[in-house]
Formats: structure tokens, sequence, C-alpha cells
């Protein structure tokens, strides 16, 4: 499923009016004589003309990585550092997913034969690239199938058509910014430092996180991801031993998706509140 | 007095305006100022995990060595290895107590498709793994007629039997347990010969499904547990043995030993490489979609036996499996370091 941008007119101007403020911003400064810092947002006038998000990922299963970003640039594979995606950051290797110059990533993580006990991850970079930048994620899990009931599955009394497995996959969203720069991007959430985003079953996290939420990157009052950076976000999945076999053959669908706007942006892109 | 007061506030809107003039005549209604980057169809789905079986019984009584029920049966038998066809070159229908010879996916599709299973597309595929897996029996839940398959009366002593099970573990490999329990003894009165019998105790009107249960038969059959690993029911010299396998069959456990270990935590572990040193835990998987032949002999054995006249035993065996990815074999019981008890997928 694709969501896509529901910008209605209204926003659009909105939104429009958000980057002004960012290309007028040099000319306020340089006319008060101020902080050549801000020279970044010309940028804003150039190109695109708004907030470009760029993303990297790698995806780990049961602690082996299964796919990364950095095979698009064929540069050396994205680790579980912050200094590596701000490595690939910098170096222009975050990719976009949609647009003109959209590498086709394909599903992030299919997992065909999930086991209980299993977990993954993935972790995504997102890079705003031209201006400051707002994120919003939006989750939407969806075609909870039962596929084949098999003997374990009816001996547990399952019997209708719908799946189970997004009741029994633990899903946790945290903010994997580590601590004054150190030890984000990671994939490990370190619960005094680093900020859950979402939690709780798959069904969950999609209900919650269907109508879109604003990420918070930093402090409150500065959520913006600054021009020329990234943070990252983790998903961590995980199908607990203590299940029962209803599970078995079910499967789920999951889309995970990143809505950028200016940073005053008060119009949830995905439709939920703001 | 009105003095201009343009706080950084309305410096900011006001600079707004501008920016709309201007990005608008740029570039039209149609840009978006917000970008969407979004991670789709991602796709997780579980496994599937399913333990069949099906199985040969034998029993050496009054009419010498006997083919008593197998399954699948649905043809007559030259032997165990071979289907009988009649004059035409037909199979004969009719259980004839012989398990009939399962085919493997190639023989299916060969038949079927002409070509071996690699070379199929995926629809084919699925019809031959359809056909291929229907013989095999969930137990119990497609035999709540055939139970227990091993159901005796009238044995005597120097009588033997086995049952032959052939085990299929489908889409993901794992550990198998053996198990099992008693599910009523009984003393069934004390014949005159039995009364007399000095190995006789217990009451004469005893049932229990205790193992603690006095009735004789217990401890009079002695049982083998064996890798049978040519299928055919018959314990042959180059078959490993878990369990007894003495030539003198006093030597071997009784059948109150060997309920007593089925019936104990998951039960008597097997391996997947029939060794049957293995033990329990780090002991090898059984392989999905291969089938393994796991055999129980018993017998009773020839000395003085008046004592278990007229006693019956009615027993469980079955199998348990746990799937093999983030498991040792070592049982749920020992592999549990949480509070709560652990249950993964299994199946039986």
């Amino acid at each position: 499923m694709t969501h896509d941008s529901p910008l209605t007119r209204r926003k659009l101007l909105a939104a429009i009016g958000g980057v002004g403020l960012l290309a007028a911003g040099p000319r306020v400064v340089g006319a008060l004589g101020g902080d050549p810092a801000f020279t970044r947002y010309t940028y804003a006038q150039s190109a695109s003309d708004g907030p470009d998000l760029r993303v990297a990922w790698y995806e780990r299963y049961n602690g082996t990585v299964l796919e990364e970003s950095n095979r698009f640039s064929a540069a050396a594979p994205l680790t579980n550092s912050s200094d590596s995606f701000n490595a690939s950051g910098d170096a222009g290797r975050f990719v976009d997913l949609t647009g003109p110059d959209a590498v086709d990533a394909g599903p992030v993580f299919s997992i065909p034969n999930a086991h209980p006990g299993d977990e993954g991850l993935l972790l995504i970079g997102l890079r705003a690239e031209d201006a400051d930048a707002r994120v919003w994620l939006g989750v939407d899990a969806y075609a909870f199938a039962e596929n084949s009931l098999v003997e374990p599955e009816r001996a547990a009394n399952d019997t209708d058509e719908t799946g189970e497995l997004q009741d029994y996959v633990d899903v946790e969203l945290w903010y994997d910014t580590g601590r004054l720069g150190l030890g984000g991007c990671n994939g490990r959430r370190d619960v005094t430092e680093e900020a859950v985003v979402a939690g709780g079953t798959l069904a969950e996290v999609g209900d919650a996180l269907a109508g879109g939420i604003p990420l918070e990157f930093g402090l409150v009052d500065d959520a913006c991801i600054a021009a020329g950076t990234q943070r990252c976000l983790a998903l961590r999945w995980h199908l607990d031993p203590v299940v029962s076999n209803v599970v078995q053959s079910d499967s789920v669908r999951l889309d995970i998706a990143f809505a950028a706007t200016a940073c005053d942006e008060a119009t949830n892109p995905f439709g939920g509140d703001a | 007095m009105h003095t201009l007061t343009l706080t950084r506030r309305r410096l900011l809107a006001g600079l707004g305006t501008v920016g709309v003039a201007s990005a608008g005549a740029g570039l039209g209604t149609s840009a978006y100022f917000s970008d969407e980057e979004t991670f789709e169809t991602n796709d997780l789905t579980a496994g599937e995990f399913d333990l069949q079986v099906d199985w040969q019984v034998t029993y050496a009584g009054p009419n010498g060595f006997e083919y008593v029920t197998a399954s699948p049966d649905n043809y007559r038998n030259d032997d165990i290895d071979t289907l009988a066809r009649d004059g035409l070159f037909n199979l004969i229908s009719g259980a004839d107590g012989v398990r009939d010879p399962i085919d493997g996916r190639d023989a299916i599709a060969n038949r079927a498709f002409g070509t071996d299973f690699h070379a199929l597309t995926d629809a084919q595929a699925a019809v031959v793994e359809t056909a291929f897996r229907s013989p095999f029996s969930d137990v119990p839940a497609d035999l709540a007629e055939q139970r227990p398959i091993i159901d005796l009366s009238d044995v005597k002593p120097g009588d033997s039997g086995t049952v032959s099970f052939s085990l299929h573990l489908f889409d993901n490999p794992g550990y198998v347990w053996l198990n099992g329990g008693l599910i009523e003894t009984r003393e069934n009165g004390h014949t005159e010969p039995e009364a007399e019998d000095p190995d006789t105790v217990g009451p004469a009107d005893e049932v229990s499904a205790s193992l603690d249960s006095d009735v004789e038969l217990l401890d009079e059959i002695r049982v083998t547990v064996w890798y049978d690993l040519d299928g055919d029911a018959e314990v042959d010299g180059d078959e490993p043995v878990l369990l007894g396998g003495d030539a003198d069959p006093t030597s071997n456990p009784t059948l109150r030993e060997l309920l007593a270990l089925c019936s104990t935590s998951d039960g008597v572990p097997l391996d997947g490489t029939a060794d049957p040193a293995a033990g329990a835990a780090g002991r090898a998987c059984f392989a999905n979609s291969t089938t393994y032949y796991v055999g129980l002999r018993w017998e009773l054995p020839v000395d003085h036996a008046n004592q278990i006249q007229s006693d019956s035993v009615a027993f469980d065996l079955g199998f348990y499996a746990e799937q093999c990815r983030h498991n040792d074999g070592a049982g749920t019981a020992t592999v549990d370091d949480s509070p709560d008890p652990e249950v993964v997928p299994t199946d039986e």
C-alpha cells in the first residue's frame, strides 16, 4: 500500500510558506549582519525547493545482516554505529525511495519462515538533505493472513480465516539517538537514554501509528532534523518463544512511511492528529 | 506616538508571505513541499511445523509372525516394500495390515507430470506436495476411531510384537521425543493360578492409571526401542538400539520403566542421526521432509508368569516435536530460564 501524500492545496500553501521562510532567511541574517552558519538555508532555493528526505537502513534478522542500503552506492556496508551513518550521509549515500531518483529497494524485510524466538531489527537513518525538516512517521500493518490451517493450529483451536501473527509479534520503535551524540544508531535501546516512539504488538503499533505522528528527535521545541544531518530510528520486532501454535503459517505486511515537512508544519501529512 | 515594533515572530510571518510569492512563481502549483519515503510491503510470515506419522504393527503370537495393522494401508502388498498387482498390473485395493510403500515426491511428480519434483512449476509442486503428504496421519486428530494402535488381548508368555513408526516433519526441522504414558491398567481379578503365584501382589480388583500400580503385567512386558532404519518393523542386527535390545529379554527395560521415561518431562529424546548415545541437549535435529523410522518391540518372556494372568494394560505412545531454531533439544523443562513455562511451537 502506498501512502499518497494527502496534501491539499491549503496544505500546499502552508508548506510553501514554510519554504519561503527558509529561503528568506539568509537575507534577514545578512541584513542584520548575522550568523554565517545560516547560509545553508540558501540550498532551499535551489533544486527541490523543500524538505528533501533521504534514507539509509540496515536490517538484521537473528543477528545476521540481511539488507542494507549502501549496496546502492557499492560502498562499505552500514554498521551499527552513528559514525557509519554519519559518514554515509555526508558522502551522499542516503537514497530516495520515491521520486525520480528513487532506488528500488523492494521490501526491506521479508521474513518467510519466522519461528518463535526470532527477532529482527530495522535501523533507519533519516537525513534532511537541503533544509531542516520535520519528519512524520506513519506505520500501516495490514494483510493479516491465516494462509493454511495446519494441524497444530487446529489443535490449538484456531479455526477462523484471520491470521493471528500480528497479535504475537512484539514491536518497539525508538529514537536511536544515543546520548550526547554517542551510541546512536546502534540498534540497542538504552531505556534511560532513548525514548520510545511506540511499542506493543504489531497490531497495536499499526493502530497507533496509522494516522502518523511527528518524530521528535531533539529536545522539545526542536523536533527538526537539521539540514545536512541524519538521525536514526530503530524498529525491533520479536516473536516471543511463548507463543501458541495458532500463528503457524500466518503472515502480516507492514509499510513504514516517513514524510518530511517544513519544521513549522503543523498539519499531519498522514491525516492523523498533529 | 506610534512606534513600529517588529518582533521576530512578526518578521518571520511577513517573510513567509514573501516566500509564498516567489516559490509560487517559480514552481506553480504542482510542487509539493513535502517529501515522503516509504518502506513498503515488508513481509513477516511465520513458519509451519507439523509432525505426521505412519506405522506398521506386527505380532508374533499364536499364529507366528504376522502384520497386524498399518497406516497407510489402502492396497494389498506383496511385501512391505512392494504393492501387489493383479493380472492387469493394477493395484489391488483393500487393507491387508501391511504398510503401503510411500512414494517420494519425485515418483509422484514423474507419474503426474513426467518430470522430477525440482523441475515443477509452483502450482504443480503444490499438487505433488499435497499428494505426497496425503498418506500420513496427524495423530490423534485423524485417528479418533483407530486408537490405540497396539491393542492386544490374550497375550501369553513367549509372545512379542513390534510397532515401527515412520516420522515425517514438515516445513522445518525439529527435535523429536518419544512420549506417552499409562492410560489404565487392570488386575481384572485373580485367577486361581494367579492367586497362587507368590509374585502376585495387590488387590484383585485393582484399576489404576498410575505407574505405582501393582498390576504385574507392567513389569513382565519387556521393551526395546530402536531406530528401525529400513522401516521393516523388525530389529535387524545393524540397527541402533536406544533402549533394551538384549538377547535375554528379561534384561530389557520393563513396560513400566519405558512408560515412566516416556511420561517424564518431554519423553525419550530421539536423535536425527540415530545415535543411541546422543542424549538430549545438542543432539541432531530431525530434518524436515525426511522419513525417519523408530521402532518399539515388546515381548513377554517365557518364565513363571502366572501372576500376570488376565492383567491388562492400555498405554499411549506418541511423539513430541519442537522447532530446532533457538533450541538445543534439552527440552522445555530445562531450557526455561524465565519465570513462565516456556512453550515453543510443538506438534504431537
